[in-house]
């Protein structure tokens, strides 16, 4: 044996001719300890979801009719964030990719036709079509911090655009209309957190971030109906009805164990009209891994169904909820 | 009472004479007036189009080859862009952009282009949609549009309904099944040769005036899709139809030719349910380039 093996040195300089000459099973062991490690649980809390749900729409990325593009890019400004059902269960998806387009599916998720809409470009906030088929959306103002809601008709025709007094119209709504894009603006709403049309067809515009709270009722043609400091009592009743089964789909979705299955969207206050909730959630290809996830690679996205289970206490604040 | 001296007559004299020498000069001129009635730029925005001409004044693959006018006077321009896939831009009865429909080609054919390295070119994969060649809209808003697809010389039909949806695939014996538009069944003769019109009659029947090698054929469908007659003339109706365009077209082509322009092949021509004939032009400018379609109302002279 020689001897200057055995020296400082020289045992360095073995160590690192053995690994030049066998590197596979060191790199083989750093393979298999990485897989290993990214199938534990993320956090102590991570758990299965709790509630039983199905996929009802599945849209994947891309440019083409029944494709989202914005896809790919995760938590980005202009992303699709939100969706509709109607009354009889049409999916309505819109995103920003020159101009608004709305994917519409059928209830049972099989694409029909991507609408490309005139009028603003900016990122849709909230989205909400009525019985008739009208759709309204809300985008934000041109020029401002704050929102419009844009009407439009259910062939997809711009109809108005609506503001706090009402329908706006000439340069409130110009691109180039120049003002400090950062200031509030009166004309415009301030930030709409709820959006519904109710039973007789009204528009309710909910600004809950504001101080004081304020509702908007507007009728169909765009006349501002009234004012008020809380919501409509039958809009509240429902709202309470719910608040429960949201709170706790909320509450979960948002939590840190349920992200590493996406980034959770869409979650409206009121159920689908089945009853049911929906959100909308990414495809991914691999694991989500919260802020890691740059660089994975985005499938779509895939509108799911919650179904909360019968009966109370079966469920984390799911209690039944009769309409 | 002011009076007229005599050199004041004489001015005004002739400039009587010279108005009346040169109106019948003035009338003869104003055979027709040419309005612009839709204008679309270039862009992937709603109302806006993909494709134009390129470089050397080629049309590109997908440009729009035809467009259509409905009874509502309501114009619908359809094209196919790359990666867009089939567009159908629909104006309200002023000019106004009203909607864009992105509309499926092929349900369960994706389609799409891949990157040829050798060759530095997209190719489209098969069954991506290339043309839309021709278009009829029914009056409830369904349409049916004449297609040709990546990797297939022959033609087909599709039909949507009046929301977007598509409905089947339309071939000379009827509504297609998937089988028939595999790449296996290229050489079989189950789609159409070339569709140059498609039409729909008063009843709501669908027409399909198909020229092929052994000399052109029309076929008539229901609204389900079924073959009801196949002939080698157009029905009475749209005859009638076809004769009234041939002579508009005349008009303008003699009123262009006139005026030493060049006039719009044919097939960028519609005669208007209201009897007013609208032509579609493509213009290069120094920076993009814009459609317009141009209504043409003829004097009585």
């Amino acid at each position: 044996m020689n001897a200057s093996l055995f020296a400082k040195g020289g045992r360095k300089t073995v160590t690192r001719g053995a690994l030049a000459r066998h590197p596979m099973p060191l790199l083989a062991c750093c393979v298999v300890t990485f897989f290993a490690l990214s199938n534990l649980p993320a956090t102590a809390e991570d758990a299965p979801f709790p509630f039983q749900e199905e996929v009802v729409a599945s849209i994947p990325k891309g440019s083409r009719p029944g494709q989202l593009f914005y896809a790919p890019v995760l938590p980005s400004p202009i992303r699709p964030g939100c969706f509709a059902l109607d009354d009889k269960g049409y999916i309505y998806v819109p995103e920003v990719h020159d101009g608004i387009r709305i994917e519409k599916l059928d209830p049972k998720g099989e694409f029909i036709v991507t609408l490309a809409l005139e009028g603003p470009r900016n990122w849709v906030r909230r989205i909400v079509v009525a019985a008739t088929g009208a759709m309204y959306l809300v985008t934000h103002a041109p020029n401002s911090g704050g929102e419009v809601v844009n009407k439009y008709s259910a062939e997809g025709e711009l109809l108005f655009q609506l503001g706090p007094k009402g329908i706006l119209k000439g340069e409130e709504l110009s691109q180039g209309y120049f003002r400090n894009p950062n200031a509030y603006h009166e004309e415009y709403f301030r930030s709409v957190t709820e959006i519904l049309v109710n039973a007789q067809g009204h528009l309710v515009v909910w600004e809950g971030n504001k101080t004081p709270q304020k509702c908007y009722t507007f009728h169909p043609k765009g006349l501002l109906l009234g004012t008020s400091e809380a919501l409509p009592s039958e809009i509240a009743d429902r709202l309470e009805k719910h608040r429960a089964r949201h709170d706790a789909l909320n509450k979960w979705l948002w939590s840190p164990s349920s992200m590493r299955e996406g980034d959770k969207m869409g979650i409206s206050d009121f159920p689908g009209p089945d009853g049911h909730y929906y959100y909308m959630g990414y495809k991914l290809a691999g694991r989500y891994m919260g802020h890691k996830n740059q660089g994975k690679e985005v499938l779509g996205f895939e509108i799911r169904r919650v179904i909360f289970p019968e009966g109370s206490g079966s469920g984390p604040g799911a209690g039944p909820v009769e309409e | 009472m002011p009076r007229i001296s005599n050199m004041k007559l004489r001015v005004i004299l002739h400039l009587v004479v010279a108005a009346c020498v040169a109106m019948p000069v003035a009338r003869a001129r104003l055979l027709y007036m040419d309005e612009i009635v839709v204008t679309c730029s270039k862009g992937t925005g709603p109302g806006e189009l993909y494709y134009f001409l390129d470089m050397e004044g080629h049309p590109a693959p997908g440009y729009p080859r035809c467009f259509v006018i409905d009874a509502e006077a309501r114009f619908y321009i359809p094209e196919v862009a790359t990666y867009t896939g089939i567009r159908l831009h629909k104006f309200k009865p002023n000019g106004k952009f009203k909607v864009m429909w992105g509309l499926l080609a092929s349900p369960g054919v994706r389609g799409g282009y891949r990157w040829d390295k050798e060759a530095e070119v997209h190719v489209p994969l098969f069954g991506t949609p290339l043309a839309v060649h021709a278009l009829a809209v029914v009056s409830e808003g369904e349409c049916y549009l004449a297609l040709t697809r990546a990797g297939d010389p022959r033609t087909l039909v599709n039909k949507y309904s009046a929301e977007g949806r598509f409905l089947y695939h339309l071939g000379p014996k009827g509504v297609l099944t998937p089988q028939e538009l595999t790449k296996e069944s290229i050489q079989r003769a189950t789609l159409f040769a070339d569709i140059v019109r498609l039409a729909v009659t008063a009843s709501g029947h669908l027409v399909v005036a198909e020229s092929n090698t052994d000399g052109d054929m029309v076929y008539t469908f229901d609204s389900e899709g079924k073959l009801l007659e196949k002939r080698d003339a157009l029905p009475p109706e749209l005859a009638e139809q076809a004769h009234a365009h041939n002579a508009a077209y005349d008009k303008l082509a003699a009123a262009f030719q006139a005026e030493e322009k060049e006039p719009p092949p044919k097939s960028h021509t519609v005669l208007a349910p209201d009897g007013q004939l609208y032509y579609m032009v493509m213009v290069n400018l120094k920076y993009g380039a814009k459609l317009e379609i141009h209504r043409l109302t003829f004097s009585q002279q």
